[in-house]
């Protein structure tokens, strides 16, 4: 009998300028498989199907446990983590792209800083130093911090980009991940002091606004945040803003 | 250390700025779809269900439609303007989309209301055209005679059952999406229970806009 094998049909790319092209490679079955493994049994004996030697697949991975998003790709058309994605539950043949809604730096490695940059456009985080000690934050209550716990699990991997259909060249939304993050300031006591701003960056074109509720994001999110419920609540809040300024400015 | 424009922001937000105009025109949007466009829908539907009842009472009961005051001001500002504002930014944003094939029942939505909305826009053109505009341009209104025509000829009334069901659909979702986006139902459960209304919504409306088509083919 012949051993069994795993095919894997790979995007490759020399740098972000040059243009893709498919490459294949087939490494011996082994159980408990996943791709990140699988790629780096490719980088240990780097030869096509058709016995070309080539540089090694590049990727970019690190906790290997599904919680830093580093190795986010598409694989079978799907986005998520090659870490958690098992081979045993793969076909014999699978196949694997980069995101190809951030700009590739080689192969399957992307560029996400554009989310990074999104968190600073939002300003999502929660000033706490000044020039004296402050003091203690307030308490915040148990429901509370159950939501918000939800939410601080946002790894800012790409897959709810990657899935989303307003994300793209042609668009300037800056997807669901920083919305979620908003959402997340707006339940703490001390992020609290700076919602307005953030709900203005949330106003902005790129914003909440060209959202375009297919909901993708909350389906292929890895770590179940319930980004479309942070979308609604978000929605609400600029519409209250919005209200409360018309009357009250 | 603490960002400058933590401190800055709070001062620089009174008036209204750039990043309120844009979330104000897409509000604009999603609202002038319900009010006026929806409503108007759900009116133009319920007057013509009347044909149901034979075109005689038909054209007696919409009778008031006809006698409105200042009545191109009102259709101007009821209909003219929401439907271009609405349909012209409405392709914009459709401009923006990349629609995928990610296997959920919502990205089918998203999709449908993209491509029902586009059908939509040239549905009315052409039946506004052909009916109200026509009745400006030569005087001629568009009683059971001349509608009881277009029912009778499968091109235009392939055209018509597309059309008015591309119109309801697009309405019955965009009221769902319209209940996300000013933040009516927030969570999932809601989210779920406004949608199957929507989708009920859908049916009757559909039931009806099919009813009332066949029945213009009936004879005079």
């Amino acid at each position: 009998m012949a051993e069994r094998t795993q095919i894997l049909r790979i995007k490759r790319q020399q740098n972000p300028n040059s243009e893709p092209h498919w490459e294949e490679f087939e490494i011996p079955y082994l159980p408990h498989h996943n791709v990140i493994s699988m790629l780096m049994e490719i980088r240990r004996k780097p030869v096509t199907r058709q016995g070309k030697r080539v540089a090694p697949v590049v990727f970019d991975a690190n906790c290997l446990e599904e919680v830093c998003g580093s190795c986010t790709m598409v694989i079978d058309g799907r986005v998520r983590q090659g870490c958690s994605q098992l081979a045993d539950h793969l076909d014999p043949t699978v196949t694997i792209e980069p995101m190809s809604k951030f700009p590739v730096i080689r192969d399957l490695w992307v560029d996400r800083s554009k989310m990074f940059e999104a968190l600073k456009k939002a300003h999502a985080w929660i000033p706490i130093d000044g020039t004296y000690d402050l003091g203690p934050g307030p308490r915040i209550a148990p429901d509370v911090q159950q939501l918000a716990y939800l939410f601080s699990r946002c790894m800012t991997c790409g897959c709810c980009l990657e899935a989303c259909p307003q994300v793209n060249s042609h668009s300037k939304f800056m997807g669901a991940a920083v919305i979620g993050q908003v959402y997340l300031m707006s339940q703490h006591p001390t992020g609290k002091m700076n919602h307005d701003e953030r709900l203005q960056a949330m106003m902005a074109e790129g914003g909440i606004e060209d959202c375009g509720n297919a909901q993708n994001c909350v389906e292929v999110c890895p770590k179940g945040i319930p980004l479309t419920t942070a979308i609604g609540a978000v929605g609400r809040q600029t519409s209250i803003k919005w209200l409360r300024d018309l009357f009250m400015k | 250390m603490a960002e400058p424009g933590a401190i800055a922001a709070p001062i620089a937000a009174a008036g209204m700025t750039a990043d309120e105009r844009h979330w104000l025109l897409r509000r604009l949007h999603s609202l002038s779809g319900i009010i006026p466009i929806g409503g108007f829908l759900f009116f133009h539907i319920f007057e013509n269900a009347f044909v149901l009842r034979g075109g005689t009472v038909w054209w007696k009961e919409t009778e008031f439609t006809r006698t409105i005051p200042f009545q191109i001001a009102v259709e101007a500002a009821v209909l003219w303007i929401p439907i271009l504002y609405h349909a012209i930014y409405g392709l914009i944003i459709t401009a923006t989309a990349q629609p995928n094939n990610y296997p959920y029942a919502r990205n089918f939505q998203y999709t449908m209301q993209r491509i029902t909305g586009v059908i939509a826009f040239l549905f009315i053109g052409f039946h506004v055209l052909s009916t109200r505009a026509f009745f400006y341009a030569t005087g001629t209104e568009t009683n059971y005679l001349r509608m009881h025509s277009f029912m009778i000829d499968p091109v235009y009334l392939t055209i018509y059952l597309i059309g008015t069901l591309a119109c309801v659909y697009h309405l019955t979702n965009g009221i769902f999406t319209f209940s996300i986006t000013w933040g009516i139902a927030v969570g999932p459960n809601a989210q779920r229970l406004v949608n199957r209304a929507c989708t009920a919504l859908f049916l009757i409306l559909a039931i009806a806009s099919v009813a009332i088509l066949v029945a213009f083919r009936a004879p005079a």
